[in-house]
């Protein structure tokens, strides 16, 4: 090559992936060092020979590759005699903004059921205690209104047979939802916590709700009320009807149960609730007490106690690798194991948001969602650790009433529809992701 | 009344018990009574009264506190150390019987392995101890790594060490928690900084080691064998707090190569593990055919590969990284305290005037004469990413040859070619860049680099920031290489900075340089009006009562001090001798005073003050030496110049 | 020698029964001396002492001595012991280490099992064939191995590769660092190398030739020092050092051997008594960026204030609403008119403890406790009944006349107000600046500067009464805070900070910061450090163990300072709020041993509420378990910094 007139130098790279179905040979390949990311990816399309030309995305050292190989050497000081070891992985085509639902007051949580086929509804929990059911159109299908205070949480119970809501109130509450008769009637009211809950957790194979409170409790509850769980505890009643807001005339009539059992072990609000990705007794829960716990659900117990350094306000579980994704308070997403020992540090740190991570959502094998504080949605992909993350998902904001596109974004979801997030800005907002890419499977 | 006490039963008779009782408590070996002592950090101690602590006799003993012995007593180590005794025995008799298979399959099979791991946990109970602890352990490794295998040390253990030796720099480099550096004659000191605790150690520089014959290898390798424990635990800990694998993947045979520490690659603790690339045959077949075609397709995207939709995503990490750095408080007004700031950050944030990536912006070259491994390490822990060097030093360099365009600095040691010029400081730019790759050499240079001796390095290193490579270019007579340990206060000799005589010759010579020929009378009728104030002076001292107090005594000194200055000589001999003289009556009195207060003192008040008073004459001696000898030095440069 | 015994039916009990045996037990006998009896026989009769015949026939007895006579009386019957010729001669044997008499050690072995037969066998089975034929199954085993040996699934007498040393975290569960042991003796460090072992010293450093042979013909052993200082132009040209490894082992002898002795060192060097600077790792968390901000107030807000359970923060401000926020999402849950005509909220402070809910909030010369409807039933009830409990105190108090009526009056609300949630309504006779809970929760202070000697007032909740302290009035009073744990009070006037014991009514102490005009202080957890702020932009801590002078005094605001708070959760963090719009956070860590001062390092400038009138932040906060920090800010919002 040193004939040629203008020679471009050539580096060896060992192109290896995680997915059988787009391996290439391991052989390292000499490849021009000025080659980016987009002439990486032509090399693999090339032998691959795919039909059409699938984007890659490329990682070495735990981050992908932005610069130039040639750029990417003399940063880490490697030699052009060393064998570059190139990760590669199907590009995620950035979410492209679809639509946004308005709302008459913050949206706190939100949460898709796509039945198989048919239309996907969207259910959002509202500041202003209502919960709604939109369909993919945005029209409100259904609405459910008996929260005397602001709704945290809102998540449809399995197969969309109904809808259980919690809020400031210290209460969830059931619902039935019959979305073609657009009909929502009050099953039951369930009560037990003492202060405002602030996350659900639905199992999608067994009947059972979790819920994170900030009395630093979890609760177990059953979505069956016809196996009447224990009547609440009457301290817990509100005592005069007087005390009562004047809106909840229904709850007189509804029933009211107790929990299954209340899990004790957070020493500080508990922020967080989920179940575990294979095992439907299994349960995590994290709080501001720095901890995610883990709990046996067949006995009530505490298995194991991780701490972290910061008050975790959101969690989430990558069931395929088995992770825990905590966001703090603190900017960052840490990925912990739940399996390792205690001295395991965390499995790494996710750094890019600019304020507290109120959300988090896994979407696909590797994928992740998360909603902060600092007005943005962000996409991370877990393998690159390193480079911070791959897409950054602003508010819409668009018809004024003083919204800058810098309000929080308190709930975010990742399922077939695509990106669902809503925050401080009254709207529901849907970024759409290919589902091929990366093959999202919707949830639930 | 209080009842009597009885004799040998408290205090310490109790508390101390001699070598031989210790051993026969013990049931075990001399040798391995000394092993034992090693792993455990048993020493002996120094009883207040040795009479009582033996039973009267005074004989010189060495000492065991009790506690001690009796905490060994149920120890695991000593239950191996029976069973390696028993071990030993079979073995014996095997060989003796001349049946080597069965000795082979005993020392093979069921040799006692002794654990040293509680050992560890009770010696340090917490971290920092076991870092507070750290320097001899780590000299040790160091001197090992660098030991020739005979035949009482094992190769193993060797191999061990350099393992062990080169994780540590790896740590070193990757926290930049390297502080400071010293060349010695006897070796490479350097020191760094690990959660507060500094660790200091020493390397040998890379020659055979002469092995002294009243060496005793047997002690040197039980501390080895405690030490690799302690620092591969320590180690542990440290990579996992980094959040990275230990231990480190080790590629053998670029070891062989002497690829040195890159023969180690840290791995990050990540997000599931990378599968055995190549698992699948069939779609290796299949894509032969693609390979083959591959080439042309990699030259037609060399052209079209600058059109390239770059997405880019918009990291804040840094901008929450400097968040979280702590920000630099200036007093807005006077009259308040001012408050200390830790300056030096562990982790390597971006900015040159961050000391822990000095060399960050540079890539160095080492020439073929010059230690590779201490500059690599130095170079490295130090920020800089880009070091290359002669492939004679061993493979794994950033580039082999010398003349790669991107080297901002060549570190080399062998002695000037003809006609050097000084070296040309660095005309960067594009353009340089551009040609520089052939460019050619002039008298054995590469314009726009810069040449220095290895010393710079450490110099600056020590300093905190770039120094001129000015006076370090090859060849030159390099500045004196200072120790950065040594505090400089008004006891101790401090060589940079220069005393008074020092000062008025350097002025001196400043004048012959310019000067001509009136310069030197000038000079000279200075000497004879200076003759003349000294008179003058000494009428003073005479009409002076002894009875003057000190600040007008301390005036007369500075006027003269002054006068002697204005003259540009220094103090006269004879004025000190005067001063002598002068000051012996008021030392007379204060003798005597002493002697007084000395009288009064008790016994071993007195011996110690004593002792106190000899060593700090000792230090003031060697002061004063030094000081002399600068002096004559000075002087001879002087005489050289004029 | 006792008889035999025939093994019959309850045959046990040998001698119990023997008559005449005492059955007291073993209690001392002369207990029965002044008694005719010795003791008593099973069947409950006195055993009579024996008569003791006289002296004589004592005699007699010893000289024609009766058979078996051993002149040992039995103590417990007082009779003569007897014994029999073998009982004579068990003992002869016994002492002359012989086998007991009755014990033949040759008798012939009674053979019970053996293989010749029997005339009557047991059993008249045949011996069966097993007994004589090699087992199948013994053979199929044999076989099993036999094969497996042969394709080598099973290796003989396989040599173990040593285990390699299997590295973990040792530390993981590590203890709290505890104080050292009074005869733990850790080894001392090894001295850093002086300028002299430079490979490049300064020229005074080399020896001259007289040191030289000096050096050479001393006696290895007392040399001061194993090297002489060389000087070398250049690094190649520096040879091994042929010392290394002995100076390395006779390091490794001291180490072990060297007897270790502690000496109470005379100079301490100043250095090694300020403690090191934390690495700024060691300094987080603390808070760096605006995480919230709470907008909704219409003009300033004046203060706020974190309840004891973290969730919720209380804000009042200029437009007399009193508002609660979530803390996070800084949604505001809750809000409340309680000034009237826009009289502004002065303060607001939640009540400490958990159990019950209650905010103090004061507006001109009115404090309103209230307890905001936003907890659970349960709460709710609690905190009415603790509100409403004092009523019926009240009205005793009411009731005597002989009492000065009391500087604040107990009302209760309006229907209207009681359903907003306001529960009692205390009038004072002038605005209320400052209020101050005690930490039970019973008691709180309120400030308002200026009502001279009423100045300070001193509300009890369970007897809603309420008395001011204070006779007369020493200075415009500024704050009041009570002691963390002990039953002090804390007053500040402008100058002076007063302590006073509220247990014996007396004047503790007198702190004199120094400032003209103290604007707000606050007492360090562990009740003996003391910050406090002025407005003449100082802020100043106290050690109040040191002196009455502050320990330090820091001038970094460029306006007045408004407000100075310690974190209370435990986090080694203060704050200071200023006029110009910036909060400063800084380390301040106080030791437990009272000999170390106090550690201050300034860390951060939180920039972000806009002054607005010559007015910046007006009020801070700290969360109570995080490093969260709350501010209110004179532009209308509250900010939560993290």
């Amino acid at each position: 090559m040193d004939t040629d007139p203008a020679p471009t130098p050539k580096v060896q790279v060992q192109f290896v992936t995680r997915h059988a179905d787009i391996a290439v040979p391991p052989a390292p390949i000499l490849v021009p060092t000025n080659l980016k990311r987009y002439g990486l990816s032509q090399i693999i399309n090339h032998l691959l020979d795919t039909p059409t030309p699938v984007p890659f995305d490329f990682l070495a050292a735990g981050a992908f590759l932005r610069s130039s190989l040639d750029e990417y050497l003399t940063q880490h000081g490697l030699s052009a005699e060393s064998v570059v070891t190139l990760e590669y992985v199907r590009a995620v085509v950035p979410p492209k903004f679809r639509a946004a639902f308005q709302h008459d007051d913050w949206v706190s949580s939100v949460n898709t059921l796509s039945a198989d086929g048919d239309a996907p509804l969207i259910l959002s929990g509202s500041y202003d205690g209502i919960a709604r059911v939109w369909n993919i159109s945005g029209q409100v299908v259904a609405e459910a209104s008996g929260h005397t205070a602001a709704i945290k949480a809102a998540k449809w119970t399995p197969n969309g047979a109904g809808i259980v809501t919690a809020g400031m109130d210290r209460t969830l509450r059931l619902w039935s939802c019959d979305p073609e008769s657009s009909a929502i009637t009050p099953l039951a009211e369930l009560l037990g916590h003492k202060s405002t809950v602030t996350h659900l957790a639905v199992d999608p194979r067994s009947t059972h709700i979790l819920s994170a409170s900030s009395d630093s409790t979890i609760g177990l509850w059953s979505t069956t009320p016809a196996t009447p769980p224990p009547p609440p505890p009457s301290s817990l009643l509100p005592p005069k009807p007087s005390k009562k807001r004047k809106t909840t005339s229904t709850t007189t009539t509804i029933p009211r149960y107790g929990a299954l059992a209340l899990l004790t072990g957070h020493t500080g609000p508990a922020s967080a609730v989920e179940f575990d990705g294979k095992d439907a007794t299994v349960a995590y829960s994290a709080g501001w007490d720095h901890t995610i716990r883990t709990w046996d659900l067949a006995t009530h117990r505490l298995v194991d106690t991780r701490t972290t350094q910061h008050p975790v306000a959101s969690m989430c579980v990558l069931p395929s690798l088995s992770l825990l994704a905590a966001g703090s308070t603190a900017r960052h997403i840490t990925l912990h194991d739940p399996r390792a020992g205690a001295s395991e540090v965390a499995a790494g740190v996710l750094r890019g948001h600019t304020n507290c991570v109120a959300a988090l959502c896994a979407g696909g094998e590797w994928m992740m969602a998360s909603a902060g504080h600092d007005g943005t949605v962000r996409v991370w992909d877990v393998r690159a650790v390193g480079s911070g993350s791959v897409f950054v998902v602003r508010r819409e904001g668009g018809g004024g009433e003083g919204v800058t596109g810098r309000e929080k974004v308190f709930a975010v979801e990742w399922s077939g529809v695509g990106i669902v997030s809503g925050g401080e800005d009254r709207r529901v907002q849907i970024n759409e992701t290919p589902t091929g890419a990366e093959g999202v499977e919707p949830k639930l | 009344m209080g009842r009597i006490k009885k004799k040998g039963v408290a205090g310490n008779a109790k508390n101390f018990i001699t070598r031989t009782k210790a051993v026969r408590k013990l049931q075990v070996s001399l040798p391995d009574f000394r092993r034992l002592c090693i792993f455990k950090g048993i020493y002996p101690r120094e009883p207040r009264n040795k009479r009582k602590a033996n039973k009267g006799s005074t004989a010189a003993t060495t000492f065991y506190y009790t506690k001690d012995i009796q905490y060994l007593l149920h120890e695991p180590v000593l239950e191996k150390f029976r069973e390696h005794k028993a071990f030993a025995k079979k073995l014996n008799k095997a060989l003796g019987r001349g049946d080597y298979s069965d000795a082979k399959r005993l020392e093979t099979n069921n040799k006692p392995q002794v654990k040293l791991d509680h050992i560890v946990k009770e010696r340090y109970p917490t971290f920092t101890d076991a870092l507070r602890d750290l320097d001899d352990a780590v000299s040790m490794l160091f001197l090992f790594a660098n030991l020739p295998t005979n035949h009482n040390l094992n190769p193993e253990t060797i191999a061990t060490c350099e393992r062990l030796s080169n994780e540590w720099q790896h740590y070193i480099i990757r926290t930049h928690s390297l502080r400071k550096s010293f060349l010695s004659i006897k070796g490479i000191y350097y020191q760094a900084e690990i959660q507060g605790q500094e660790i200091l150690w020493l390397v040998p520089y890379k020659f055979a080691q002469n092995v002294p014959a009243d060496v005793d290898f047997r002690v040197m390798g039980t501390f080895v064998e405690f030490y690799s424990t302690l620092v591969g635990f320590v180690l542990f800990r440290l990579y996992t707090k980094e959040g990275l694998v230990y231990p480190p993947k080790f590629d053998a045979d670029a070891d062989s190569k002497g690829a040195g520490l890159r023969a180690f690659s840290l791995e990050a603790k990540g997000v599931g593990l990378l599968p055995a690339a190549g698992n699948d045959k069939n779609n290796t077949k299949a894509m032969s055919r693609q390979l083959a075609t591959l080439n042309e397709k990699i030259a037609s995207l060399e052209q079209k590969d600058e059109e390239d939709p770059v997405e880019t995503t918009t990291l804040e990490e840094d901008s929450v990284m400097g968040e979280s750095t702590i920000d630099t408080f200036k007093p807005v007004a006077t009259g308040a305290d001012v408050l200390l700031q830790p300056h030096m950050s562990n982790v390597g944030t971006s900015g040159s005037q961050d000391p822990a990536n000095l060399f960050a912006p540079f890539t160095f070259f080492l020439s073929r004469e010059t230690p590779r491994q201490p500059l690599e390490f130095l170079l490295r822990s130090f920020g800089c990413k880009r070091i290359g060097w002669d492939l004679v030093l061993g493979e794994g360099a950033f580039t082999e040859d010398e003349n790669d365009p991107l080297i901002t600095h060549q570190i080399v040691d062998r002695p000037p070619a003809k006609q050097v010029a000084l070296p040309l400081m660095p005309i960067d730019g594009d353009e340089e860049m551009a040609d520089a790759s052939k460019v050619k050499k002039v008298n054995g240079r590469i314009p726009g680099r810069i040449y220095v001796q290895p010393q710079y390095i450490w110099d600056c290193i020590n300093i905190g920031r770039l120094l001129s490579p000015a006076e370090y270019g090859p060849g030159a007579l390099l500045p004196p290489h200072l120790s950065p340990w040594v505090k400089v206060d008004e006891k101790t000799y401090d060589p940079t900075a220069p005393n008074v005589a020092d000062e008025e010759m350097s002025e001196d010579e400043e004048d012959d340089i310019e000067g001509g020929m009136e310069v030197d009378l000038e000079s000279e009728d200075e000497e004879d009006e200076h003759e003349a104030i000294e008179v003058g002076a000494l009428e003073e001292e005479e009409e002076e009562p002894e009875s003057e107090d000190e600040e007008e005594k301390a005036q007369q000194e500075h006027q003269r001090e002054l006068e002697a200055e204005a003259a540009g000589v220094k103090l006269p001999v004879g004025e000190k001798k005067k001063k002598e003289k002068r000051k012996s009556k008021q030392e007379r009195e204060e003798e005597e005073q002493k002697e007084m207060q000395k009288i009064m003192m008790s016994r071993r008040k007195r011996k110690l003050y004593e002792k106190m008073q000899f060593s700090n004459k000792k230090k003031e001696e060697e002061v004063e030496n030094l000081r002399e000898k600068r002096r004559k030095i000075e002087k001879e440069k002087k005489a050289k110049g004029g | 020698m006792y008889p035999e015994i025939d093994p019959v039916y309850d045959s046990d009990d040998t001698d119990a029964g023997a008559d005449g045996a005492n059955t007291i037990g073993n209690i001392p006998l002369d207990f029965y001396d002044e008694y005719p009896h010795v003791g008593y026989d099973i069947n409950g009769k006195k055993i009579m002492r024996p008569a003791k015949g006289a002296a004589l026939d004592a005699l007699l007895e010893s000289i024609e001595v009766p058979k078996g006579w051993t002149g040992v009386t039995d103590k417990e019957t007082g009779l003569g012991v007897k014994l029999t010729d073998e009982e004579l001669e068990m003992v002869r044997k016994i002492q002359m280490d012989e086998n007991a008499a009755g014990y033949d050690p040759y008798q012939p072995t009674v053979e019970y099992f053996t293989s010749k037969t029997e005339i009557m066998p047991l059993s008249a089975a045949p011996e069966p064939k097993r007994r004589f034929v090699p087992s199948k199954h013994e053979a199929k085993r044999i076989m099993k191995i036999v094969k497996a040996i042969r394709d080598g699934r099973i290796v003989p007498n396989k040599p173990k590769e040593p285990e390699k040393p299997s590295f973990y975290d040792i530390w993981a569960d590590e203890l709290p660092p505890r104080p050292d042991h009074i005869m733990h003796i850790p080894a001392p460090k090894l001295p850093p190398p002086t300028h002299d072992e430079s490979y490049n010293p300064p020229k005074e450093y080399l020896p001259t030739e007289a040191e030289r042979k000096a050096w050479e013909e001393m006696d290895p052993e007392d040399r001061p020092k194993d090297y002489l200082p060389r000087a070398h132009s250049a690094l190649r040209l520096v040879p091994g050092f042929n010392g290394f490894i002995k100076e390395r082992f006779e390091r490794c002898l001291d180490l072990y051997l060297a007897p270790r002795v502690r000496r109470n060192k005379l100079n301490i060097d100043p250095e090694s008594l300020l403690p090191k600077l934390p690495s700024p790792q060691d300094l987080r968390p603390f808070p760096t960026t605006t995480a919230t901000v709470y907008r909704g107030h219409v003009g300033r807000v004046r203060t706020l204030s974190c309840d004891p359970s973290g969730i919720w923060l209380a804000t009042g401000g200029d437009d007399g609403t009193v508002r609660v926020w979530e803390i996070l999402t800084g949604r505001e849950v809750w809000k409340i008119q309680v000034g009237e005509d826009g009289e502004a909220v002065n303060v607001v402070k939640w009540r400490p403890g958990k159990e019950a809910a209650v905010l103090a909030a004061a507006t001109g010369d009115d404090v309103f406790l209230i307890h905001p409807p936003i907890f659970d039933p349960e709460t709710e009830s609690a905190t009415k009944d603790l509100l409403s409990a004092g009523w019926g105190y009240a009205e005793i108090v009411k009731k005597d006349p002989l009492k000065k009526e009391p500087p604040a009056k107990w009302t209760k609300p309006t229907s209207t107000q009681q359903d907003s949630g306001i529960a009692v309504i205390i009038t004072t006779k002038h605005t209320v600046k400052h209020i101050s809970w005690h930490r039970r929760g019973d008691y709180f202070a309120t400030v308002s500067p200026e009502g001279q000697n009423r100045a300070v007032a001193i509300h009890q909740l369970s007897k809603h009464n309420s008395q001011s302290p204070f006779r007369k009035s020493r200075g415009i009073i500024q704050r009041v805070e009570f002691h963390p744990f002990r039953p002090h009070l804390f007053v500040a006037t402008q100058r002076y900070i007063r302590v006073y014991d509220l247990a014996k009514q007396e004047l503790l102490k007198t702190l004199q910061p120094g400032s003209r005009w103290i604007s707000s202080f606050d007492i360090h957890p562990g009740g003996d450090n003391l910050i406090v702020g002025a407005y003449d932009k100082r802020l100043l801590w106290h050690d109040m163990d040191l002196s009455t002078k502050p320990y330090k005094t820091m001038r970094y605001h460029q306006k007045a300072i408004r407000g100075v708070k310690y974190h209370q959760g435990g986090l080694p963090l203060f704050c200071s709020a200023s006029d110009d719009g910036q909060i400063q956070i800084f380390h301040g860590r106080v030791y437990g041993d009272l000999m170390e001062n106090a550690l201050i390092v300034p860390l951060k400038v939180l920039r972000g509420h806009k002054v607005e009138k010559s007015l910046g932040v007006l009020d801070v906060e700290w969360h109570s378990r995080e490093c969260w920090l709350f501010s209110a800010g004179a532009d209308g919002t509250a900010r939560l910094w993290n």
